[in-house]
């Protein structure tokens, strides 16, 4: 046992000393760090008034960066800031022309960096400042094998942003891993009004997913251009599909063809009827009304709701629900329709 | 005769000995793995930008809304700044629904009155069955913020009630003498919005309040409590949830995720069928259950802990208070286990069953029961002179490496990853204190703990009343 006490003190000695090593290099680093903090924030002082006046004056960049470390540490977060701040398009692309000209060559070393926090920060500046001279490098970035997730989807980001034609090709192509639902919504929501359009004109050879996203995504925009598109996907297929359209119809709150609304309200499954349900209370026409009655009385408790819900969005809803609560044979729907009721006061 | 006797005792004593020696040498080589792992993963986001990535769920029409869930009961100190703080949380859309769960206290009143709550008829869904719902608010104010006032049931019970009002797709479970940062919701909801729903629940850290500047439910400045029982819950609480669940959480072998700050699927959760009543670890046995669920039906589900969201609470400076608070937890941590004990050592539930159930039950359950042991052959071995004399050292060496310095360990992942403490004098205080665990904090929380063991076997199931102060200024 004398030598597991041995044992025991040299193991407990060491990690002591161990960690007290750690210790000390903790409390160096925050040392270091502070006084890093203050050496930037003079940098600061001398480099901001220089980014200025380059982008008010166009003077010359060159005695804005030489390489140095720290400065591009601090011409990041100064770029980053103004990039927030400017409006107009025409500063937004100076300041983008300036970040393509001092950062272009430290970030494509940077986004290939063997941290993962150096790389995903750099990846996070280059689509913050759009930096479009590396968008081929952001392709080829894509091709290294096992990246972790978090930095594909960046990448797709800055690709939706400064190479959207690009980005298309990439994701209707069915060797490539198909992206989760809320990076597709995302990089929908990133590109351009008349890049959407091409997506949507080119749906039909998408990847089941995508084409839910891009559905998604119309009803986000409530835009009327797409009217068309959302009456031809109410005879989709797929009931996903139709759900996604019935649901984008009601967040636009228009339809061209009532009828068309109507026959989906006796759909086969629950969450389709609701939908229509839905989309029926949003547009609030009066040829609904008899439909949203009948509804009250479905099977499904989802369905009824909404279809309370929906009513109630007539101005004379209340009397309708009303009548139920009071004279409809259907017990269902005279509780939801006093539930409704009583909720409104 | 008194010879063999003698010789009996003494072989009993090494044996005993060498059995403790070798269950806390284990134990200790199990929490280092954890702690490299930790390390790793931890460090790996050191220094990554916390705004840019969170700007665009923020931003999304898409991020999933979230109903946020704050049982109260005898929570009149510190229900106004916690509710207030959660109004001013950064997320796209969420409601707050604050839960009276039958409280003797003025809590109701106080929370009617301050945010101008009117009654209102609501159509509940009652998918989980739970005790009488009296009353329900919305508030004038905030269109989002919905008061229960219910008849006493317990926590899990008002939990089970604010899931049933919740009209969103995820629910968070949150105390009500606790504090949120700002984009803590928007860090613990992405790993759910990046996996596309198949992360179904999420934790985030807890840490202590006390100490802290708050104002307006909101941390301004983080230093250390003076108290020093509260002191060593802030290292107490770093290493389990630095050290602990990292490395878990990797594997997806996480059984606890706090009730203090998790969001969960609600579809799942009323799918198992709500928190447990009987129980009054009702958080980690939710947990446990969710495992049993995804792996019985063989989905491919995962529950994962957030390090950086963190929700400050108030710590007992008690030890009255602080005693009941651990053998509660210890209680509760049995009847998870017990309840599930099918789980144990069955290859059926993966890594869950093979691996995190048999660490919870021969490391943290029985632990105080052979620390207890180390502890008292300690004083024997140096009682009984020279010859034991090294014996009892080593193991005291092993107790201090297992309680002190595995803590110190804890401080300085935490200062070498987060940085929570900007202050030089705090990380010199924190080592300090860890390093006297030990001591006097460990040998007080392993008596505490076995008197849970105890009350547990008695079959006792109360939780104990707990007296706030309240965090906020």
């Amino acid at each position: 046992m004398i030598t597991a006490f041995y044992w025991m003190l040299y193991i407990c000695g060491g990690i002591v000393a161990i960690l007290f090593v750690i210790y000390i290099y903790l409390l160096s680093q925050k040392a270091i760090d502070n006084a890093k903090k203050r050496r930037l924030a003079v940098r600061r002082e001398r480099l901001e008034p220089l980014v200025l006046s380059y982008l008010k004056e166009g003077e010359s960049y060159r005695s804005i960066y030489h390489g140095d470390v720290d400065d591009l540490k601090v011409l990041k977060d100064v770029m980053h800031e103004y990039s927030q701040l400017v409006s107009s398009v025409d500063q937004q692309g100076r300041v983008q022309e300036l970040a393509a000209r001092i950062f272009t060559e430290p970030f494509r070393k940077m986004m290939r960096a063997r941290r993962y926090s150096t790389r995903m920060n750099t990846l996070f500046a280059i689509e913050e400042l759009r930096i479009y001279t590396l968008r081929y490098d952001v392709q080829e970035r894509l091709e290294t094998p096992n990246l972790e997730p978090l930095e594909v989807h960046q990448l797709y980001r800055i690709m939706a942003v400064l190479d959207p034609d690009e980005l298309l090709e990439m994701l209707v192509d069915p060797n490539r891993e198909p992206l989760p639902n809320f990076m597709y919504r995302e990089l929908l929501l990133k590109i351009d009004e008349e890049m959407f359009w091409t997506f949507v004109e080119r749906m039909d050879g998408f990847p089941p997913l995508l084409r839910l996203c891009v559905i998604d995504i119309i009803g986000n925009k409530r835009d009327f251009r797409y009217l068309d598109t959302l009456d031809h996907l109410l005879d989709s297929e797929q009931a996903e599909e139709r759900i996604r359209a019935l649901k984008a119809l009601a967040r636009i709150g228009y339809v061209r063809d009532s009828q068309h609304l109507i026959q989906r309200a006796t759909a086969e499954s629950w969450p389709e009827r609701m939908m229509a349900v839905k989309a029926m209370g949003a547009i609030a026409r009066e040829e609904f009304i008899s439909v949203l009655q009948n509804a009250m009385r479905d099977s499904s408790w989802w369905v009824r709701t909404a279809s309370a819900q929906g009513l109630l969005r007539y101005p004379n809803g209340p009397q309708i629900l009303r009548t139920i609560a009071e004279t409809d044979e259907d017990r269902f729907a005279r509780d939801m329709a006093r539930e409704w009721l009583e909720a409104r006061q | 005769m008194i010879e063999t006797l003698k010789d009996i005792a003494l072989t009993g004593f090494t044996v005993i000995n060498n059995f403790i020696f070798i269950y806390v040498s284990i134990s200790v080589i199990w929490y280092f793995i954890l702690f490299f792992v930790a390390a790793i993963q931890l460090r790996k986001t050191f220094g990554l930008e916390d705004k840019t990535p969170y700007r665009e769920l923020l931003e999304s029409s898409f991020t999933p809304p979230v109903s946020i869930l704050v049982p109260a009961y005898n929570e009149e100190a510190g229900i106004l700044p916690s509710v207030r703080s959660l109004l001013a949380i950064n997320y796209p859309e969420y409601e707050v629904i604050v839960i009276n769960d039958g409280s003797k206290d003025r809590t109701l009143e106080f929370t009617i009155e301050a945010f101008q709550m009117k009654k209102v008829q609501k159509a509940i869904r009652k998918s989980i069955k739970t005790q009488e719902i009296r009353d329900v608010y919305v508030s004038e104010v905030y269109p989002n913020l919905f008061l229960i006032d219910k008849v006493n049931g317990g926590k899990a019970d008002a939990l089970n009630a604010g899931i049933n009002l919740s009209q969103f797709p995820y629910v968070c479970s949150l105390d009500a003498d606790s504090v949120l940062e700002r984009d803590a919701f928007l860090k613990v909801m992405k790993p759910i919005i990046d996996s596309d729903g198949e992360v179904i629940a999420t934790g985030g850290s807890i840490r202590i309040a006390n100490g802290c500047k708050i104002e307006r439910g909101e941390v301004v400045d983080i230093r250390l409590p003076d108290n020093k029982f509260a002191i060593m819950q802030v290292i107490e609480y770093m290493r389990a949830f630095l050290m602990g669940r990292v490395g878990l959480s990797q594997h997806n072998m996480l059984l606890i995720i706090s009730g203090a700050f998790g969001v969960f699927n609600k579809e799942v959760i009323i799918q198992v069928g709500g928190y447990l009543h009987s129980t009054v670890g009702e958080d980690m046995e939710l947990i446990v259950r969710l495992h049993e669920y995804v792996k019985d039906r063989k989905l491919k589900r995962s529950i994962i802990y957030v390090p950086d969201p963190v929700c400050w609470t108030e710590a007992p400076e008690d030890t009255s208070i602080l005693r009941k608070q651990r053998s509660r937890w210890h209680r509760g941590l049995i009847d998870s286990l017990w309840k599930h004990k099918n789980m144990f050592f069955n290859p059926r539930y993966g890594s869950v069953g093979l691996i995190s159930f048999p660490y919870f039950v021969f490391v943290e359950l029985f632990g105080p029961l052979v620390e207890l042991l180390g502890y008292v052959f300690v004083i024997v071995g140096i009682a009984m002179g020279k010859v034991y004399l090294p014996t009892a050292m080593a193991l005291l060496f092993l107790t201090f490496l297992n309680g002190s310095i595995l803590s110190l360990g804890a401080v300085l992942l935490e200062e070498w990853s987060l940085r929570k403490y900007p202050r030089v004098s705090d990380l010199n205080k924190l080592c300090l204190w860890a390093l006297t665990e030990t001591f006097w904090y460990r040998p007080l929380n392993t008596i505490w703990r076995l008197e849970g063991f105890w009350q547990f076997l008695k079959g006792n199931q109360s939780w104990g009343e707990m007296t706030r102060k309240g965090v906020s200024k």
